[in-house]
C-alpha cells in the first residue's frame, strides 16, 4: 500500500464507526457491536504499519502544506506504541460501555458511542502526528469531543466537571499555541526530531526557551495532571466508567504525557533540559505530584475518586521518567505508558462492574465483595500487585527501568526514592481494599454476583494481559521493542 | 446632534476660504476663488443633516406616543418592566 | 472601457434599482409577487457581475472613473482584488439573507434592504473619502428604517439611539476629513496615501478622528452599548444581516485606510496603539459580558463586539500577517454570525421567545442545525481546523514578531473568556427538556429556503478552511508598506 492509504485506512476506522454509530442508532446491537469490528480493523492496519515500521521503512502522509501550518502525519515507535494501546483498549471498552451502559440503564448511548469514536479519533491524530501542529489540533480535538462524555450524566455535578475540565484544557491549549508559534519564530520547526538550532539558542536566548518550556509544561501539564493543574482529573470521574476508564486513564491523560515526552524528547532534547536545568524542574514537580497524589488516595473513600488520584500519581512516575532522561528511565516512562494503561483500565472495569452490580461506590463499605465476585476482584488484586511493582507483572518492568534509570544518573539518585516511598504509599491505599473485600464479613442481605459477560470479559482480557506482558512483553504489540526504539530516538 | 453637524459645515467651509478671495462664481474681475468643494460637499452634509434629524424626530413622536415621556430614564424603566411582563406572559401560556 | 472592466459596478447599479422599484410599488402591494422576482433577478444579476469581474482581474486593479473625471479630481471605483473578495462575500450574504429574511417583509422594509445593499457596495467600491461619507449615511438612514419594527415600538428607543449615536460617529469622521482635507488637499485614497504625513500634528488629528468614528461604528468596547441594544430589540433575521455584513464594512473601511492610505501601523502610531489597546480590552471584556446575558440577541451582539474585536488589534498590529488576519476574520465572522442569528430566529419562531434557555430544543428540533451551531461556536472560540483558529494563529504571529506581549496575553485571556459564553450556550443543549412543556413537542416547520441557506451558510464556513492556505497569496492590497 502506498503511504497515504495506510493513514487514510487508520483515520477512517474510528470515524465510519461514529458515522455507522449515528445511522444505526435505533438499532442497538447493531450500533453496539460496530465499535468493536471498527477496533479489530483498526488493530488489523496498525499491524500491518508494525510489520513495516519494524522492517525499517518510514511512513508518512503530508496532508496540508501551506506556509506556516502544516498538517503531517508520521509512524514512528512512540506513536505506534500509543496508537496500538487506544486501538486495542479501544476493543475492549466498547464491549464493556455497551455492558456497562446497558446494566445502569444510561440514556443516550448512540450519543455516547460516537463521541467516543472520535476521541480514539482525535488520539490516533495525537500518536500518529509528525509535528507540534498537528498534534495540537488533534489535542484540541481530543478535549472536546471528549466533553459531551463527562457532561454525558447531565446532572449539575457534570455541568460543574465539564466547565472546569474545559476551562483547565482549553485555556492551556491557548498557551501551547503560542508556545508553539514562538518556537517557530525563533528557528525551532514545528517537526519532531529535527534538532535544528536548539543548540545555539540554549546559549543565545536561554530565558526565553525557559519560558517556551514553561508554557508548554502547563499546556500539555493540565492533561498529564502535574501537580498545580490536576483538579480536573478527579472531578471527572462523574462521567461513567467507561469514559473514565478509556479516556481519562489511557487517551486524554497519557496524550498530555505523550506531548510531554515529544516535547522533552524530540523538540528540546537533554542536553537543552539539562543546561537549563529545566530537567530538574520537571523532575521535582513531577516528583511532588507523585507524593502529593498518592498521599491524597489514602484519605479518599470513593473508589473512583482514589483511582483517579492513583493515575495522577502514575502520571508523574511517566513525567519524571522523561525528566531523568537515561535511557533506561526514557524507556521505563514509555513502556509505563502502556503497562499503566493495561493497570488502570483493569481497575477502573473493576470498579465499574462493581458499581453496577451492587450500587456500592464506597471501598470501606465493600467488604466480603470478592467472595461474591471473584473474577472481578481477582483481576483487581492482580493489577494492584502490579501497580505496586510485583514481579512477573507488568508494573514490574517499568518500576525496574525507572530506579535502574535514576539510579544510574548521579543528579537524580533521590527520584529512586521517591519512587520506591510511592510504591509504600499505593501499597497503603490498595490493601485495605483487598483486604476488606477477601477478608471481612458480608454484610446481611446483600446478595449480589458478578455482571454479564460482556462486563466479565474485558476485565479478564485486559487483566491477562497485565500478567501476559508481564512475562512476555513484546507480545503480539510489540510494545518492548517500540519502546526501546522510541527510548534510543530521544535527542541527546 | 445638530450643533455638532453645523460645527463641522462651517469648518470645512472656513477650510474653503482664501485670503482675499471671492465666491466661487466665475467673474472677470479676479482669480482668487474660494475653493469651491467643500461648498459642494457641505451642501451634501447639510441634506444629509436634515434627513436625519428629520427621521429622529419622526422616531421621537413614536417613543413619546408609547413611553409616554422622553426622559431617558423613565423610558429605560418601562422597557425593562415590559420586557419581564411579557416574559412573565409567556411563560403562563 | 470593455465591459467587463466596468462589471464590477453593475452591483450598485442593480441595487439601486431594486431600490427604486420596491420603494414604488409600496404604494401598490399587489404586485409584491412581481417586484419580488425582479429583485431576486438583480440580487443574482449582482452576484454574476462580481464573479465576472473577479474572473477578469488582471494584475492592474479595474478602475471605474464617475462621470469620466479621472482621479485624483474625480469619484473612482476601485476594484482590486481587496474590493472584490469582499463584494463577492456581501452579494452571496445578500442573497442568502434575501431568501431568509427579506422576501418576507414588507415592500418598504424591502427597498430599504436594497438602499443598504447599494450602499454597502459604494464603501467598498469607492475610492473617494467623500463620497464614503455619503454612502456611509446611506446606509445609516436605511438601517434606521429597518431596525425600527411598527409591531414593537419600543425598538423605536433603541434605534434613536442608534441614530444618535452613529450620526455623531459620522460626524467625527467628517470632522477628521476636514482636517485631512486641510491639510492635504486631496479627498481621493490612493492619492492621499502619497500625500498624508503623519507626523504633522493636523493629519495626526485627522486620522484619530476618522478612527474615532469607526471605532465607534465597530463597537470597540467602551463605545459598544447602542449596538446590544439596537440588536437586542429588533427581530433577529433582519439584524442578521446587518450584525454580520454592515458592521464588517466598516472594518474592511478601516482595514483599508490603516493598511492601504496610512501604509501600515507604523505610520500611524499613536492612533494604531489606541486602537490595540482598546481592542485587546473589548476581547477580553465584551465575551464575558456576553456570557453573563439571558436574551440571545444580546449575546450574539456582545460576540459580535469581541470578534470585531480581533480586526481591531489587526489593524493595530499593522503587519502583514495581521493584515490577513482581518481579512479572514470578516469572511469568517461574517458567515458565522449570520447563520447564528438566522438560527436564533429560527428558535425565537418555534417558542416565542429569544431566551438562551429555550435553545436546549435544537438537539430536538434538528440534528444537524445543532451542529452548526455548534461548528460556528467553536470557530469564534479558536479551535483547529476551523477558520477561527487561523485568525488566531496569524494574530499571534504578528504579535510575537512585534513583541507585543499584552496582545498575546490578551487574546488568551479572550479566548478563556469566549469559553465561558460558547459553552453555555452548548451546555443548553444538554439541558432536560420538559416533555410536557408546549415548545419541544411542537414541530417546527422549516421552510426549504430555510434549510438552503443555513446549509449554504455552513458549507462556506467549511470552504473557508480548505481557502486558508490560498489566502495568504491571494489577498493583497495597495500601498502597504510594512
Amino acid at each position: 500500500m502506498i503511504d497515504w492509504q495506510h493513514f487514510v485506512c487508520l483515520f477512517s476506522c474510528p470515524l465510519i464507526a461514529c458515522i455507522l454509530v449515528l445511522i444505526f442508532s435505533k438499532k442497538p446491537n447493531l450500533r453496539d457491536a460496530i465499535p468493536g469490528m471498527a477496533s479489530l480493523a483498526l488493530l488489523y492496519f496498525l499491524q500491518v504499519m508494525k510489520g513495516q515500521l519494524i522492517q525499517g521503512e518510514v511512513i508518512h502522509w503530508k496532508l496540508i502544506y501551506a506556509s506556516n501550518f502544516i498538517v503531517h502525519f508520521n509512524v514512528d515507535p512512540m506513536g505506534l506504541l500509543f496508537a496500538q494501546l487506544a486501538a486495542f483498549l479501544w476493543l475492549c471498552s466498547s464491549i464493556y460501555s455497551v455492558g456497562y451502559l446497558r446494566g445502569g440503564g444510561y440514556k443516550h448511548q448512540t450519543r455516547f458511542a460516537s463521541f467516543f469514536s472520535l476521541c480514539i479519533f482525535s488520539t490516533l491524530g495525537v500518536a500518529l502526528s509528525s509535528n507540534l501542529i498537528t498534534f495540537f489540533i488533534f489535542y484540541e480535538l481530543l478535549t472536546l469531543s471528549t466533553y459531551p462524555l463527562v457532561m454525558h450524566l447531565q446532572s449539575q455535578e457534570a455541568k460543574k466537571a465539564s466547565r472546569q475540565y474545559l476551562l483547565y484544557t482549553l485555556g492551556a491549549g491557548q498557551l501551547l499555541l503560542i508556545a508553539i508559534i514562538w518556537l517557530q519564530q525563533l528557528g525551532i520547526g514545528p517537526y519532531f526530531g529535527a534538532p535544528g538550532r536548539i543548540y545555539d539558542l540554549v546559549a543565545s536566548q536561554p530565558v526565553q526557551l525557559t519560558i517556551i518550556f514553561m508554557l508548554f509544561l502547563i499546556g500539555f501539564g493540565v492533561k498529564a495532571a502535574i501537580f498545580p493543574l490536576h483538579s480536573w482529573l478527579p472531578s471527572a470521574m462523574v462521567a461513567p466508567t467507561p469514559v473514565s476508564a478509556l479516556l481519562h486513564a489511557v487517551a486524554v491523560v497519557k496524550s498530555g504525557v505523550f506531548g510531554i515526552g515529544r516535547v522533552m524528547g524530540f523538540i528540546f532534547g537533554s542536553y537543552a533540559l539539562q543546561t537549563l536545568h529545566l530537567d530538574i524542574l520537571v523532575g521535582g514537580l513531577a516528583a511532588f505530584t507523585i507524593l502529593f497524589a498518592s498521599v491524597r488516595a489514602l484519605s479518599e473513600t470513593q473508589m473512583k475518586k482514589i483511582l483517579a488520584y492513583s493515575t495522577i500519581s502514575q502520571l508523574s512516575y511517566i513525567v519524571l521518567g522523561f525528566a531523568i532522561g537515561t535511557q533506561l528511565s526514557i524507556f521505563g516512562s514509555l513502556f509505563h505508558i502502556v503497562a499503566h494503561a493495561f493497570m488502570k483500565i483493569t481497575l477502573f472495569f473493576c470498579a465499574g462492574s462493581i458499581q453496577i452490580q451492587s450500587g456500592q461506590t464506597d471501598v470501606t463499605k465493600m467488604s466480603g465483595y470478592a467472595r461474591q465476585m471473584p473474577i472481578t476482584f481477582g483481576f483487581f488484586s492482580i493489577s494492584a500487585l502490579s501497580m505496586i511493582g510485583t514481579p512477573l507483572l507488568v508494573g514490574f518492568i517499568s518500576k525496574w527501568s525507572f530506579i535502574s534509570g535514576s539510579l544510574s544518573s548521579p543528579k537524580h539518585i533521590i527520584f529512586a526514592l521517591v519512587y520506591i516511598v510511592s510504591s509504600l504509599l499505593n501499597i497503603g491505599y490498595f490493601f485495605p481494599i483487598i483486604y476488606r473485600s477477601c477478608f471481612d464479613q458480608i454484610p446481611v442481605g446483600d446478595q449480589i454476583k458478578e455482571g454479564s459477560w460482556k462486563l466479565v470479559l474485558p476485565i479478564f482480557v485486559t487483566g491477562l494481559s497485565v500478567i501476559t506482558f508481564g512475562l512476555f512483553p513484546d507480545l503480539i504489540f510489540s510494545f518492548y521493542t517500540l519502546s526501546l526504539r522510541a527510548s534510543m530516538g530521544f535527542l541527546s | 446632534m445638530n450643533i455638532l453637524q453645523v460645527g463641522i459645515i462651517f469648518l470645512f467651509i472656513s477650510l474653503a476660504y482664501r485670503k482675499g478671495g471671492l465666491a466661487p462664481i466665475e467673474n472677470h474681475e479676479t482669480y482668487i476663488y474660494t475653493n469651491p468643494l467643500p461648498h459642494a460637499l457641505m451642501l451634501t452634509a447639510i441634506v444629509v443633516s436634515v434627513a436625519t434629524t428629520g427621521i429622529a424626530l419622526s422616531l421621537v413622536t413614536v417613543i413619546h406616543k408609547h413611553f409616554g415621556s422622553l426622559d431617558e430614564d423613565q423610558i429605560l424603566e418601562r422597557y425593562t418592566s415590559d420586557t419581564l411582563q411579557k416574559n412573565k406572559d409567556m411563560e403562563i401560556e | 472601457m470593455s465591459l467587463y472592466q466596468q462589471l464590477f459596478v453593475a452591483p450598485l447599479f442593480f441595487s439601486f434599482l431594486s431600490a427604486c422599484i420596491c420603494a414604488w410599488f409600496s404604494f401598490r402591494p399587489s404586485k409584491k409577487k412581481y417586484t419580488q422576482a425582479v429583485s431576486t433577478f438583480f440580487l443574482f444579476a449582482s452576484l454574476l457581475a462580481t464573479i465576472g469581474s473577479l474572473i477578469h482581474l488582471s494584475p492592474e486593479p479595474l478602475v471605474y472613473e464617475y462621470g469620466g473625471w479621472p482621479s485624483p479630481w474625480g469619484i473612482v471605483f476601485f476594484g482590486d482584488v481587496f474590493s472584490l473578495s469582499f463584494i463577492f462575500l456581501l452579494s452571496v450574504l445578500a442573497i442568502i439573507s434575501w431568501v431568509f429574511a427579506f422576501v418576507h417583509v414588507s415592500l418598504l422594509k424591502q427597498s430599504m434592504f436594497f438602499f443598504l445593499l447599494f450602499a454597502l457596495y459604494g464603501m467598498i467600491l469607492t475610492q473617494d473619502l467623500f463620497n464614503f461619507y455619503v454612502f456611509l449615511e446611506i446606509c445609516s438612514i436605511a438601517i434606521y428604517g429597518l431596525l425600527f419594527d411598527r409591531k414593537h415600538p419600543a425598538s423605536a428607543w433603541f434605534t434613536f439611539r442608534y441614530l444618535s449615536i452613529n450620526t455623531v460617529a459620522a460626524s467625527f469622521y467628517l470632522m477628521g476629513l476636514a482636517f485631512v482635507y486641510s491639510s492635504c488637499g486631496s479627498l481621493n485614497m490612493a492619492d492621499l496615501s502619497t500625500l498624508i504625513d503623519t507626523h504633522n500634528l493636523t493629519d495626526k488629528i485627522g486620522i484619530f478622528l476618522i478612527s474615532l468614528g469607526f471605532c465607534i461604528k465597530i463597537a470597540l468596547w467602551p463605545l459598544h452599548d447602542w449596538l446590544t441594544g439596537a440588536y437586542g430589540s429588533s427581530e433577529s433575521h433582519t439584524t442578521a444581516f446587518i450584525a454580520g455584513i454592515v458592521t464588517k464594512v466598516f472594518c474592511i473601511f478601516l482595514i483599508r485606510f490603516f493598511f492601504s492610505v496610512l501604509g501600515g501601523a507604523e505610520y500611524a502610531s499613536s492612533t494604531a496603539n489606541l486602537i490595540l489597546i482598546f481592542s485587546c480590552l473589548s476581547v477580553i471584556i465584551a465575551p464575558y459580558l456576553a456570557s453573563k446575558q439571558s436574551d440571545a440577541r444580546v449575546l450574539l451582539a456582545y460576540s459580535s463586539i469581541s470578534q470585531i474585536a480581533y480586526i481591531g488589534i489587526a489593524v493595530g498590529e499593522g503587519s502583514m500577517l495581521a493584515f490577513h488576519a482581518a481579512c479572514f476574520q470578516i469572511f469568517h465572522h461574517a458567515i458565522g454570525k449570520t447563520a447564528l442569528f438566522f438560527l436564533a430566529s429560527v428558535i425565537h419562531k418555534k417558542t416565542g421567545t429569544y431566551e438562551i434557555s429555550n435553545w436546549r430544543y435544537w438537539p430536538s428540533t434538528s440534528k444537524w442545525m445543532t451542529g452548526v451551531i455548534v461548528l460556528c461556536l467553536l470557530s469564534f472560540l479558536g479551535i483547529p481546523p476551523l477558520p477561527g483558529f487561523f485568525v488566531k494563529y496569524w494574530l499571534f504571529q504578528s504579535a510575537l514578531q512585534s513583541s507585543h506581549f499584552f496582545v498575546i496575553v490578551s487574546i488568551t485571556l479572550g479566548s478563556i473568556s469566549t469559553l465561558l459564553y460558547v459553552f453555555f450556550i452548548i451546555e443548553q443543549f444538554f439541558e432536560k427538556q420538559d416533555l410536557n412543556d408546549f415548545a419541544s413537542t411542537s414541530e417546527t416547520k422549516f421552510r426549504i429556503s430555510q434549510k438552503i441557506c443555513i446549509a449554504s451558510l455552513s458549507i462556506l464556513m467549511l470552504f473557508l478552511i480548505g481557502a486558508y492556505p490560498y489566502f495568504e497569496s491571494w489577498m493583497k492590497i495597495e500601498g502597504f508598506r510594512p
